[in-house]
C-alpha cells in the first residue's frame, strides 16, 4: 500500500528511530497498530478524515480483506514499514504531510466571526441535533442539564427516551458538570474518572462526550482570547484518571483531543463554527461529523454544543 | 465541432465534488457519476491558515 | 423465571455500528428484559451490576474486553443470544455498499476517465483550483460554490473559452446537459429549445412553463450569476450561444439574466444579430427597445419568455403575454372574492420567496404601483433596516447571504422561511405571496414543509376577525422527484390560491392590491 498522508508528528518519531508495534484491532476502513511507546498509530482507508497518529492509504481497500492479524508485529522505518517476513506493508516517504494540531486564532491568520453570527450557528448547533443526531448515545443524558445551562432546553425532545441507563449515570453526569462550570480543577478529574467509559462503543459515548468539551474549551478559549494555558490545564485535569477506565482507543482519542489534536472532519467543523469563511459548509460539516460511527459523531457534537454554551454563557456573568 | 458541441453527442458522465446530494440525485436518476470524497489540502493548518487568509 | 445469558470476547473490537445493531437485536429478541452491550470499562460493569445484569466473570473484564449480557426469561436459550452475535459480529463488511468515493479529482478521473463534466460544490476558495484542475484536463465544469473573485472567475472562463469547454458558474445552480438535471434543476421533457440563463430559478421557471405549454429543452446552459457584468463581460453566455447556433437539435434560443453592464448587452445581443434561428431574450426588466434593435424577441416576464419560445418553435407569431390562463370572468370573480373576505385596514403584501429571480421578477412587476421594502429592493432607499423585520409592501429572497449564514437554502430546507410566516403579526398584511419550487436539489417536500405554517397564520388572522390571503406558484413539472399534482391540491386545500405562473400569480396579487383601495 502506499500512504497519500501521514501525520507530521508519527513521520518526525519514525525518523528519528525505528518503531515496532503489534497490530491492535483490523476494522473495515482503519487498522490500529499499538507501538512500543503504548501509542495507537492507525491506518485509514481514504474514505476517512486524516486523523492524529495516522498514516492514509491510497487505495480504497478494505483492511480485514488483507492478511494483517491482530496480534502480529511491523517495523516502522524511515520509507516503509514491513511485517516480521520482511514484506513491505505500506510505504509513506512519498505521503503528504499532515499536521495533527488546532487552527487557533493566535497568529492572526484566522478571522474571527461575529459573537452574533456563532451564537447562531451554535443555536444551529443544537437544532441539529435534536433533529438529525443518533439518539442511542448521550443525547437522553442532555435533559438532566436543563437546571445547569440556559438555551439547552430546546434538546428536550419528546422522543428522547431516558431509561435506567440514563438513571444510573445522572447523578454522577451533573456532578461533573458543575465542576466544571465552575471550574474546579481537583473536582474535575474526579468527576471525569467517574463517568468515562460509560457507554456503548469502541469509544463509549461519555467519552465522544468529553472529547467534544475538551476540544470546545481550547477553540472557544483561542476565540474569546482567553488564556490557553488555562484551558490545557482543564482539560488534563478531565484525562487525569482516565487510564485503565476504559478502551485504549478511547483512551488516545481523548488524550489526542485534550490538546486539540482531531481529525479533519472535527477541526474543519471547529472553523466553519468560529470563523466567518467557511459558512455555506457549516452544516456540510455537522453531517460529516454525525457520520462517524454509529453514535460518536452525535455524541462529540453534543460535547461541543454543551462546552461552547457553558463557554459563551460565562463570558455574559 | 467545438468541445461543447461534442458534449452535446455524448452521454453525459460526471464527477462530483462537494455536496453528496448532488451526487445521490444524479444516482437516482441513473446518470453515470463519481463522487470524489473531498476534503480540504491534507497539508495541515499552516497551509490551511494562509488558505484563510487569502480568502480575506 | 429468568436468569443472566452472556457472551464475552476477550481483547476483541468490533466497530461501533456493529456493537449499536447488537444491542439493538439481542433486545428485540422475544423474552428478553434487559441487555447490555460494551466493552469491560469500569462504568459499563457497574451499570451492568445495577441492572441486575452481572457475575464474576463479567467483573473482571478489562476495558478492552467485548461482552454482551442480558437478562432473559428461560424459555430464552444461551445458544440463541450467541448465535446472534456471532452472527452480526462475522457478517463481513462488505465495501459495495459504499461505491468506490475516490479522494481527488485525480483519482476520479483515473476511475473514469471517459467522464466529461465536473460538478463542483466545496467552499469558494478551493473550488476556483479544482474547476482549473478539471478544465486542465479537458473537462467541462458546473461551478454551483460563490464565494468565488471576480478575477478567478475571468481567469477560469477565459481558460475554458481557449479549450472551447464549458465552465458555468461560479455561483451556478441550474444546467441541464443531454436532459440530465444538474444540481438544481427540474425534470424538463427533451425537446428544442436551448436556454442560456445567468439565473438559477429564472432558467427553472422559462424551462417549466415549456415543459407545461407541452414543448421540451434541447439544452439548458448555466453561466452563473456574475457573468454578465462588466467584470466577466458576458464570456460564457457568448460561449453559450456559439454552441446552441452550431447545435442541430436547438431551433429556438432563449436568454435570461438580470439587465446586464450596458456594454455587455451590446455584446450579446451582437452574438445573436443575425441569428437564422429565432432567439428570445428576457433581461427580466431590460431595455426592450434595444432587444428588438438587434432582431431578438423581448419579454415582459419569465412565463412571457417561455410562452414566445414555443410559439416561435411552434411557427407562430411571439406575442406579448400579460393576462391569465383563466378567462377574464374567472379572475374577476376570484379577485372580488379575496377582496369581500378582508378587514378594514388590512392592504399590504408579503412576498416570500425562496428563489432570488422570483423575487425580483415579482418586485418588477409591481412596481408601478407599488412601494415594495425588501433585502434585495429594486433601489436602496426601500432597504429594509432589519431584513428580518416587514415594513409594509415587503418582498424576501430568503436565497440570500443574510438568511442562508449557517443555514441550508430555503429550497433545500425552507426552515427560515417557516419560520418568518410564523412570526410575522402584523395585522395590516392583506396577501401573502409565495414560491414552491420542485425539482432535483430541491426539498422531498416544499410544500408539506410550509403547509403548517401557513395555515397557522391563516387561523391567527381569522382568530382576529380578519382574512390572510395566500397566493402562489409550483415551479415545477409532472415528472420532477416530488409530486406535483399533490403539491398543488394540498396547498388549494388549505386554501391558498395557485396560480400556473410566477407572473400571473403577481399579477393576480397586484388586481387584489389594487382593489382593496
Amino acid at each position: 500500500m502506499n500512504a497519500s498522508a501521514i501525520c507530521s508528528e508519527l513521520y518526525k518519531i519514525i525518523h528519528k528511530q525505528q518503531l515496532i508495534g503489534r497490530v491492535h484491532s483490523v476494522f473495515d476502513s482503519s487498522l490500529n497498530i499499538l507501538d512500543e511507546n503504548g501509542q495507537l498509530i492507525t491506518f485509514l482507508n481514504p474514505n476517512k478524515p486524516m486523523s492524529p497518529n495516522a498514516i492514509k492509504v491510497e487505495e480504497n481497500i478494505s483492511f480485514l480483506d488483507l492478511s494483517i492479524k491482530q496480534g502480529q508485529e511491523l517495523t516502522f522505518s524511515k520509507e516503509f514499514a514491513i511485517d516480521e517476513k520482511g514484506k513491505r506493508i505500506i510505504c509513506y516517504n512519498k505521503a503528504t504531510l499532515w499536521d495533527k494540531s488546532p487552527t487557533l486564532f493566535e497568529g492572526g491568520n484566522l478571522f474571527r466571526d461575529t459573537l452574533e453570527n456563532v451564537s447562531e450557528k451554535l443555536n444551529n448547533m443544537g437544532i441539529f441535533i435534536l433533529r438529525e443526531g443518533k439518539k442511542y448515545g448521550i443525547v437522553p443524558l442532555l435533559r438532566t442539564l436543563e437546571s445547569r445551562i440556559e438555551g439547552i432546553e430546546l434538546l428536550l425532545d419528546e422522543d428522547t427516551v431516558f431509561s435506567k441507563k440514563e438513571e444510573f449515570i445522572k447523578e454522577r453526569f451533573l456532578s461533573f458538570i458543575d465542576s466544571y462550570i465552575n471550574e474546579d480543577i481537583e473536582e474535575i478529574s474526579q468527576g471525569a474518572s467517574k463517568i468515562v467509559g460509560y457507554g456503548i462503543g469502541l469509544t463509549p459515548s461519555m467519552d465522544d462526550f468529553l472529547s467534544g468539551i475538551m476540544l470546545s474549551r481550547i477553540y472557544l478559549s483561542s476565540y474569546l482570547h482567553q488564556d490557553m494555558d488555562r484551558a490545557y490545564e482543564i482539560n488534563k485535569a478531565i484525562i487525569k484518571h482516565i487510564i485503565n477506565k476504559t478502551t485504549l482507543v478511547s483512551q488516545e482519542m481523548m488524550t489526542h483531543s485534550s490538546r486539540g489534536d482531531v481529525n479533519e472532519d472535527l477541526r474543519n467543523l471547529m472553523l466553519s463554527f468560529l470563523t466567518d469563511r467557511y459558512t455555506e459548509g457549516f452544516n456540510e460539516c455537522l453531517k460529516r461529523v454525525a457520520d462517524f460511527g454509529a453514535t460518536s459523531g452525535t455524541d462529540m457534537i453534543s460535547g461541543i454544543y454543551v462546552g461552547s454554551l457553558i463557554m459563551l454563557l460565562n463570558i455574559r456573568r | 465541432m467545438s468541445k461543447i458541441n461534442e458534449l452535446f453527442n455524448k452521454e453525459v458522465k460526471v464527477i462530483n465534488i462537494g455536496l453528496e446530494s448532488f451526487y445521490n440525485d444524479l444516482k437516482k436518476q441513473k446518470v453515470s457519476v463519481t463522487h470524489v470524497n473531498w476534503r480540504p489540502a491534507a497539508g495541515g493548518n499552516k497551509k490551511l491558515a494562509s488558505l484563510l487568509s487569502r480568502l480575506k | 423465571m429468568s436468569s443472566i445469558k452472556y457472551e464475552i470476547r476477550k481483547n476483541a473490537y468490533y466497530d461501533s455500528v456493529t456493537l449499536m445493531i447488537i444491542s439493538k437485536e439481542i433486545k428485540k429478541i422475544g423474552g428478553v428484559e434487559e441487555a447490555l452491550v460494551g466493552m469491560g470499562t469500569d462504568l459499563n460493569k457497574e451499570l451492568a451490576e445495577n441492572l441486575g445484569i452481572t457475575n464474576t466473570e463479567i467483573k473482571d473484564l478489562t476495558p478492552n474486553d467485548f461482552f454482551v449480557t442480558a437478562l432473559a426469561d428461560d424459555s430464552v436459550e444461551i445458544e440463541t443470544i450467541s448465535a446472534e452475535v456471532e452472527r452480526l459480529l462475522s457478517a463481513k463488511k462488505s465495501s459495495s455498499d459504499s461505491d468506490y468515493m475516490p479522494p481527488t479529482l485525480e483519482s476520479a478521473i483515473n476511475h473514469d476517465p471517459d467522464s466529461n463534466i465536473v460538478v463542483i460544490s466545496v467552499a469558494g476558495e478551493y473550488a476556483a483550483a479544482e474547476a482549473r484542475k478539471a478544465l486542465n484536463n479537458d473537462l467541462h465544469v458546473m461551478l454551483f460554490s460563490d464565494n468565488v473573485t471576480a478575477d478567478q472567475e475571468k481567469e477560469l472562463k477565459e481558460l475554458a473559452c481557449q479549450k472551447g469547454l464549458l465552465m458555468m458558474g461560479p455561483d451556478c445552480g441550474t444546467a441541464i446537459i443531454n436532459n440530465v438535471p444538474l444540481a438544481f434543476a427540474n425534470v424538463i421533457k427533451k425537446g428544442h429549445i436551448g436556454i442560456v440563463g445567468a439565473s438559477g430559478t429564472g432558467t427553472q421557471e422559462v424551462s417549466v412553463i415549456v415543459d407545461k405549454l407541452g414543448e421540451g429543452v434541447s439544452q439548458v446552459i448555466g453561466t452563473g450569476g456574475r457573468d454578465l457584468k462588466s467584470e466577466i463581460g458576458g464570456l460564457m453566455m457568448l460561449q453559450g450561444i456559439e454552441a446552441l447556433k452550431n447545435d442541430p437539435q436547438t431551433k429556438v434560443i432563449v436568454l435570461v439574466s438580470k439587465p446586464p453592464a450596458a456594454e455587455v448587452a451590446e455584446k450579446v445581443l451582437k452574438a445573436i444579430e443575425n441569428s437564422p434561428k429565432p432567439v428570445v431574450v428576457d433581461f427580466i426588466g431590460g431595455d426592450r427597445e434595444l432587444i428588438e434593435k438587434y432582431g431578438a424577441h423581448a419579454c415582459l416576464s419569465l412565463e412571457d419568455a417561455a410562452r414566445k419560445a414555443v410559439a416561435l418553435l411552434r411557427g407562430k407569431e411571439a406575442k406579448d403575454f400579460e393576462g391569465f390562463d383563466l378567462s377574464d370572468a374567472e379572475i374577476e370573480k376570484l379577485v372580488d372574492g379575496e377582496v369581500a373576505k378582508f378587514a378594514q385596514g388590512q392592504k399590504y403584501l408579503r412576498g416570500f420567496y425562496t428563489g432570488g429571480t422570483l423575487t425580483d421578477e415579482a418586485m418588477k412587476l409591481l412596481s408601478k404601483d407599488l412601494d415594495i421594502y425588501s433585502n434585495i429592493p429594486l433601489s436602496s432607499e426601500y432597504q429594509l433596516e432589519d431584513v428580518k423585520v416587514s415594513k409594509e409592501h415587503t418582498c424576501i429572497d430568503f436565497g440570500d447571504d443574510e438568511f442562508t449564514r449557517g443555514k441550508p437554502h430555503p429550497m433545500i430546507d425552507p426552515v427560515t422561511r417557516v419560520e418568518r410566516l410564523t412570526k410575522e403579526e402584523d395585522d395590516e398584511v392583506a396577501v401573502v405571496l409565495m414560491d414552491f419550487v420542485l425539482g432535483y436539489g430541491s426539498h422531498e417536500d416544499p410544500v408539506g414543509e410550509m403547509l403548517p405554517a401557513i395555515k397557522a397564520a391563516k387561523d391567527r388572522m381569522a382568530a382576529k376577525g380578519k382574512y390572510l390571503s395566500v397566493v402562489g406558484s409550483i415551479c415545477g413539472t409532472e415528472n420532477d422527484p416530488q409530486d406535483l399534482g399533490e403539491s398543488q391540491r394540498r396547498l388549494e386545500e388549505a386554501g391558498v390560491i395557485v396560480m400556473p405562473s410566477n407572473a400571473q400569480a403577481v399579477r393576480l396579487t397586484g388586481r387584489i392590491l389594487n382593489k382593496i383601495k
